[in-house]
C-alpha cells in the first residue's frame, strides 16, 4: 500500500468518525453531571440544586447618567423579553388579578388569624397608615378583601430575592433581571442576553451577573482557543516542515492526534448518554502524549533510511508500545472510578490513545527486519539518579511550605476571580440574597416533609424575631400542611375568634362593611373543605419556579430546602437547629469544598493505583533499578511542575491535576526513549525524536499559557515547565554512558 | 401711635403688596392683551410664572394638617405633622399625631418610617423603601408635591397639564395628570398660595362609577 492511500484511508476514517461523532453529540454544561456521586447528605443536596439557586440566575444592568424613570421605563421594556422572569425593582402587586390567584382564594390559611382583638387593632392601624396618602383602587380592593395582607405577605417573603434593595442611587440606576434558563445552559442564557442588549442604550449601560459571564466567557474562550490553537498549529507546522521537509509527513503527524480525538468522541456518544464539557476539555488535553507516536516513528524512520547502511538502529516500537500500554493503564484506571465524569474521560482518553497510535503505526509501518540485527551493537545508558532526587528534594520542600490544593468549586470556572469578586461586591451593594446557607427537611411522605418544615420555621421565626435571622424562604410560606390546613380552617370557624375581628372593627376607624369580601370569604372557608395542594401552586406560573427549588421528590420521600437571609450569628441558628432532627444545617461553600476534596482524593487514588500497575510492568520488562529511576525521573517533573504551579497559582485544581497527569504520561515517553539501550547512531536517532517530540509539547503549551483565561493558561503553563522538567531530567539522567 | 400689633401688620400688608405687586407685573408682562385687569379679579395667568417665584425654604421645619377622606373609613381621618425640604432636593413629612410616621422622599424612592406597634427586640422601628412609580396616582401625587417644593417644573409639566389662577395675593394652580390612565383615577391636583408661599395642597380620587371617592388635602403654615 503506498504512502498516498493509507493517507487517504486515514482521512476517510477521520470524516467518517466525524460524520458519526457530530449528530450524537450533545455536551452538557452541568457541572453536577461531572462531580463524583455524593457520598454525603449534603452533598447529594448540592450536586442535585448546583447552579439551580435564585442567584445563579440574576444579571444586573448598570444604567449610568440615567433617572429613576428612565430605568423604570427600560424595566417595564424588559419584562416584555421572551426568557426574562422578573425584572426589579417590582412595584407591588396591589392588584388582586396580580397575586396567583390560588394564594388569594386560600389566603386564610397561609397564616394563623388572630385571635385577639388587639391584633386586629394593630392590623387595621397598619392598614389607615398604608391609606395615609390616598391608596389606589387597587390597594383599596385589596384592603377590602385582605385586610390583614396574608397574600401579599406571603408572596412577598416567598418571592424575596433582594433583600433592602439600592436600585436608586443618584445618576447611577440599577435593575436586576432574573432569566428563565437554568444557569448552566449558556446557550440559553446567551439568547436572553442578546435580547436584553437589542433594548438597551448603545451607551452607559452595562449587564453584569454570573449568565452574563458564563456567556461572555464561553465566546471568549472559543476565540481563545481558536486563536491559540491556529497560533499553536502554525508555529507546530513550521517546526514539523523544518524538521521532515515532507508535506505527507506533516500532514501524517497531525492526522493521529485528529483520529485519536475524533475516535473518542465516538466512543463517548455510544457508551454515555449526556457528555460533560469538561470531559472533552480533559480529554483532549491528556489525548496530548498522542503526538509524540508519529514524532517517534518518523524520526526513526527518516534516520533508518538515513544510515540502514552504516549502523543498524534499535527498532522504536517496542519502546513505544512499552510507553502506549502504560498511557492506556493510567488513563484506563479511570474506568474503575465509579464516577461519571472519570468513567467518560477513561472512555474517551483510551478510544483517542489506541486510535491514535493505530492511525500512527499505519501511515508509518517499521520495517521488521531491522531488529535482528541490533541486540549485538547495542548498549544500555548509564543512568543517574542525582538530577532527578535534587528536583524532586527542591520541589518537595516548597510543596510542603504552601498549601497544594484549591478545592473551591469556583476554581472550576474559569471566570476572572477580580470579576468573581468584583461580582460579588455588587451582590453585597444591592442586598441580594446570600444562597450559601440552607437547611434542608427530608420527610418520608409529602405531608410528614411540610409538617417538619414548618418545626423547623417555628424555630427560623423566633431567631427573626430575635434578630438573629432577616429571614427565609420555605415552602411551608405558601403551602401549609394538611394538618395546619385544618387547624387554620377550625380556627376561623372559632366564635371568639370572629368576635375578635367584629368588636377590633367596630373599634377602628373603619366602616362596618369596609371588608365585605374578606368576611364573605371567612365564611366560606370555613364551610367549604378544600385545602390548598401542590399540584394548585405549580399550575401558577409566577411561583411555580420556586415552589420547585424549594420542594423535591427524592428517593427517600421529599425533601424540602429553606433558604436563609441575613444571618447575623450563625452560631446560634446551626445551635438552635441542631434541636430538630429532621433539619439539615448545608453550608455550601464547605459542602462544595467538601466535594471537590472527594473527587481529588479519587482521582489521586486512581491514579496510584495505575502507577502501581505501571511500576510493576516496568519492572517486569526492565528490573528494579531502572524503574527506579524512570519514576524517579518522571516524579521529579510532576513535581517540579506541581510546585511553581502551586506558587503561581493559588494551589492545584482539578485542571492543573490533569495537566500533571499529561506531564507524567510524556515524562514517561522521554525517560522509556533516553533510557532505552542504543547504539550511537541510535541515539543521535532518538535524542532527535524526543526533542521534537518535547519541542512540539513545549509550543503547544507554551502558547497556551499565554491565554488571558486562567484555566487555559493554568493548563498550558504547567503542561509546559512539566515537559521542559522531564525533557532535562531524562536527557541527562541517561545520556553519560550512551556517549561513550 | 402705632402698637407692636399694628406696626406687625403693617409691615405684613407691605410684605403682601410687595410680592402682590411682583405677580401682577409678571403676569401683564406676559398677558399683556389680558390688559385692564384689576387686582382683585381672578385671572387665568401661566403657572410658571407662580412657580418660579415660588419658595420653599430649605431645612425648616412647617407645620402641616393632612385630613382625608376614603371609601373605606367612616369619617374623615386627620395627621399632623411637619414638613422639611432638603437641600438635595428631598423631601421630608414626619407625622406626629395621631401615630409617627416619617416619609422621606428623595429622588424617586420613598422611605417610610413607622414605629412598630408591638417590639420585640432591636431597633423601634422599621423601615420601607418604596421606588416611586409615576403610572401610580398615589406615587404621582407625591411627585407632584415634592416636585412643587423643590422647583422641579421640568417633572410637573412631564406629567401634568397646568392652569393657574391670582386672585389679589392669592394664586391656585390645578394639576392635571396627561397620562389616560391616570386620568381614570386622578382627576385633579390643586396647589394654593399666598405670595410665594405655598399654602395648601389637595388631591381629588374617583373610583370606577366616576364618582368622587376620595381625597387629601394637606394644609400648610408659612413659616414666619
Amino acid at each position: 500500500v503506498t504512502a498516498n492511500v493509507r493517507l487517504t484511508i486515514v482521512v476517510s476514517l477521520c470524516l467518517l468518525l466525524a460524520a458519526i461523532a457530530w449528530p450524537r453529540l450533545h455536551l452538557s454544561y452541568d457541572l453536577s453531571a461531572f462531580l463524583p456521586a455524593p457520598s454525603t447528605p449534603s452533598q447529594a443536596i448540592l450536586t442535585d440544586r448546583l447552579g439551580q439557586g435564585v442567584g445563579a440566575q440574576l444579571i444586573f444592568l448598570h444604567l449610568q447618567q440615567s433617572s429613576h424613570a428612565q430605568a423604570l421605563d427600560l424595566a417595564n421594556t424588559l419584562r416584555g423579553i421572551d426568557g426574562v422572569d422578573r425584572v426589579l425593582p417590582e412595584q407591588p402587586g396591589y392588584a388582586i388579578t396580580s397575586l396567583p390567584q390560588t394564594l388569594w382564594h386560600h389566603r386564610l390559611l397561609l397564616q394563623d388569624m388572630p385571635s385577639d382583638m388587639a391584633t386586629w387593632l394593630d392590623i387595621f392601624e397598619s392598614r389607615m397608615d398604608d391609606l395615609s396618602f390616598a391608596g389606589d383602587n387597587d390597594l383599596l380592593d385589596l384592603i377590602a378583601g385582605d385586610p390583614g395582607f396574608f397574600s401579599l405577605n406571603t408572596i412577598e417573603k416567598f418571592t424575596a430575592a433582594v433583600s433592602q434593595p439600592r436600585f436608586d442611587q443618584g445618576e447611577d440606576q440599577f435593575l436586576i433581571i432574573q432569566t428563565t434558563p437554568p444557569a448552566y445552559d449558556i446557550a440559553g442564557q446567551a439568547a436572553v442576553i442578546t435580547n436584553i442588549r437589542a433594548v438597551l442604550p448603545e451607551r452607559h449601560a452595562q449587564l453584569l451577573g454570573s449568565p452574563v459571564y458564563a456567556v461572555d466567557l464561553q465566546s471568549n474562550v472559543q476565540f481563545e482557543a481558536t486563536l491559540f490553537s491556529l497560533l499553536a498549529s502554525v508555529l507546530l507546522i513550521m517546526l514539523m516542515v523544518y524538521q521532515f521537509r515532507s508535506a505527507y509527513q506533516v500532514i501524517s503527524i497531525a492526522l493521529p492526534l485528529v483520529a485519536g480525538g475524533l475516535a473518542g468522541l465516538v466512543a463517548l456518544t455510544f457508551t454515555f448518554s449526556q457528555i460533560h464539557g469538561i470531559t472533552v476539555a480533559f480529554g483532549f488535553t491528556l489525548l496530548g502524549v498522542a503526538i509524540d507516536y508519529p514524532l517517534h516513528l518518523f524520526t526513526h524512520s527518516n534516520h533508518q533510511a538515513q544510515y540502514a547502511e552504516a549502523h543498524k538502529l534499535q527498532p522504536v516500537w517496542p519502546t513505544l508500545r512499552l510507553g502506549i500500554l502504560s498511557t492506556l493503564i493510567a488513563y484506563g484506571a479511570f474506568l474503575f472510578s465509579g464516577t461519571s465524569g472519570l468513567q467518560q474521560l477513561g472512555v474517551f482518553a483510551l478510544a483517542g490513545i489506541i486510535s491514535a497510535a493505530g492511525a500512527a503505526a499505519f501511515l508509518c509501518p517499521q520495517p521488521s527486519q531491522v531488529q535482528q540485527h541490533t541486540a549485538a551493537i547495542s548498549s544500555a545508558p548509564h543512568l543517574r539518579f542525582a538530577p532527578s532526587l535534587i528536583a524532586l528534594v527542591s520541589a518537595g520542600g516548597i510543596l510542603s511550605f504552601i498549601p497544594i490544593f484549591n478545592d473551591d468549586l469556583a476554581s472550576l470556572t474559569p471566570v476572572d476571580p477580580e470579576l468573581l469578586a468584583a461580582d460579588a461586591n455588587l451582590r453585597n451593594q444591592l442586598g441580594v440574597t446570600d444562597i450559601r446557607y440552607l437547611v434542608a427537611v427530608q420527610g418520608e411522605s409529602l405531608q410528614a416533609c411540610l409538617e417538619a418544615t414548618e418545626k423547623t420555621t417555628h424555630v427560623l421565626d423566633r431567631l427573626t424575631a430575635e434578630h438573629q435571622l432577616g429571614g427565609y424562604q420555605a415552602i411551608t410560606q405558601v403551602l401549609p400542611s394538611q394538618r395546619t390546613q385544618t387547624a387554620r380552617r377550625t380556627e376561623l370557624a372559632n366564635p371568639p375568634t370572629q368576635a375578635a375581628f367584629s368588636e377590633a372593627l367596630s373599634q377602628s376607624d373603619f366602616r362596618i362593611n369596609a371588608f365585605a369580601p374578606f368576611t364573605a370569604d371567612w365564611q366560606n372557608t370555613t364551610t367549604d373543605q378544600r385545602t390548598l395542594t401542590l399540584e394548585q401552586l405549580q399550575r401558577e406560573t409566577a411561583i411555580s419556579g420556586s415552589v420547585d427549588n424549594l420542594l423535591i421528590q427524592n428517593q427517600q420521600g421529599w425533601l424540602s430546602l429553606i433558604f436563609l437571609q441575613g444571618i447575623n450569628d450563625t452560631h446560634a441558628v446551626t445551635q438552635s437547629l441542631a434541636t430538630i432532627p429532621s433539619a439539615t444545617w448545608l453550608d455550601l461553600k464547605s459542602t462544595s469544598e467538601s466535594l471537590v476534596s472527594a473527587y481529588r482524593g479519587k482521582l489521586i487514588k486512581v491514579l496510584g493505583l495505575a502507577l502501581a500497575a505501571i511500576s510493576a510492568l516496568l519492572a517486569l520488562v526492565f528490573g528494579l533499578r531502572k524503574v527506579l529511576w524512570l519514576l524517579s525521573t518522571v516524579g521529579a517533573a510532576v513535581m517540579v511542575a506541581a510546585a511553581i504551579s502551586t506558587l503561581v497559582q493559588s494551589g492545584l485544581s482539578l485542571f492543573d491535576l490533569m495537566a500533571l497527569t499529561l506531564v507524567a504520561g510524556l515524562g514517561l515517553d522521554y525517560a522509556l526513549f533516553y533510557g532505552r539501550k542504543h547504539s550511537g547512531a541510535d541515539e543521535r536517532s532518538t535524542t532527535q525524536a524526543v526533542s521534537i517530540c518535547a519541542s512540539s509539547s513545549l509550543v503547544v503549551f507554551g502558547v497556551l499559557s499565554f491565554s488571558s483565561i486562567p484555566v487555559l493558561s493554568g493548563i498550558g503553563a504547567t503542561v509546559a515547565i512539566g515537559v521542559l522538567s522531564a525533557y532535562l531530567l531524562a536527557r541527562f539522567g541517561a545520556q553519560q554512558n550512551a556517549g561513550r | 401711635m402705632i402698637s407692636g400689633r399694628q406696626a406687625k401688620m403693617k409691615t405684613s400688608n407691605q410684605r403682601l403688596r410687595q410680592h402682590a405687586s411682583f405677580l401682577v407685573l409678571y403676569g401683564i408682562c406676559c398677558f399683556t392683551p389680558l390688559a385692564g385687569f384689576s387686582e382683585a379679579t381672578n385671572h387665568a395667568v401661566p403657572a410658571e410664572g407662580i412657580l418660579a417665584a415660588l419658595h420653599f425654604p430649605a431645612d425648616i421645619e412647617v407645620s402641616f394638617t393632612q385630613q382625608q377622606l376614603n371609601p373605606l373609613i367612616k369619617t374623615v381621618s386627620e395627621q399632623q405633622g411637619v414638613m422639611i425640604r432638603t437641600t438635595d432636593a428631598g423631601l421630608i413629612m414626619r407625622v406626629s399625631q395621631p401615630r409617627f410616621e416619617e416619609r422621606t422622599l428623595h429622588n424617586t424612592t420613598v422611605t417610610l418610617k413607622r414605629k412598630k406597634r408591638r417590639q420585640t427586640t432591636g431597633s423601634a422601628f422599621f423601615t420601607r423603601h418604596i421606588e416611586l412609580d409615576p403610572n401610580r396616582p398615589s406615587h404621582l401625587v407625591l411627585l407632584a408635591l415634592q416636585s412643587l417644593v423643590n422647583g422641579q417644573r421640568e417633572i410637573l409639566h412631564q406629567h401634568f397639564d397646568m392652569q393657574a389662577n391670582i386672585t389679589g395675593d392669592q394664586w391656585q394652580i390645578t394639576l392635571r395628570p396627561k397620562a389616560t390612565e391616570i386620568q381614570k383615577q386622578l382627576t385633579q391636583l390643586q396647589f394654593y398660595g399666598r405670595d410665594n408661599q405655598l399654602t395648601r395642597f389637595r388631591s381629588e380620587r374617583i373610583n370606577t362609577d366616576h364618582e368622587l371617592s376620595h381625597w387629601l388635602d394637606i394644609r400648610i403654615e408659612p413659616p414666619a
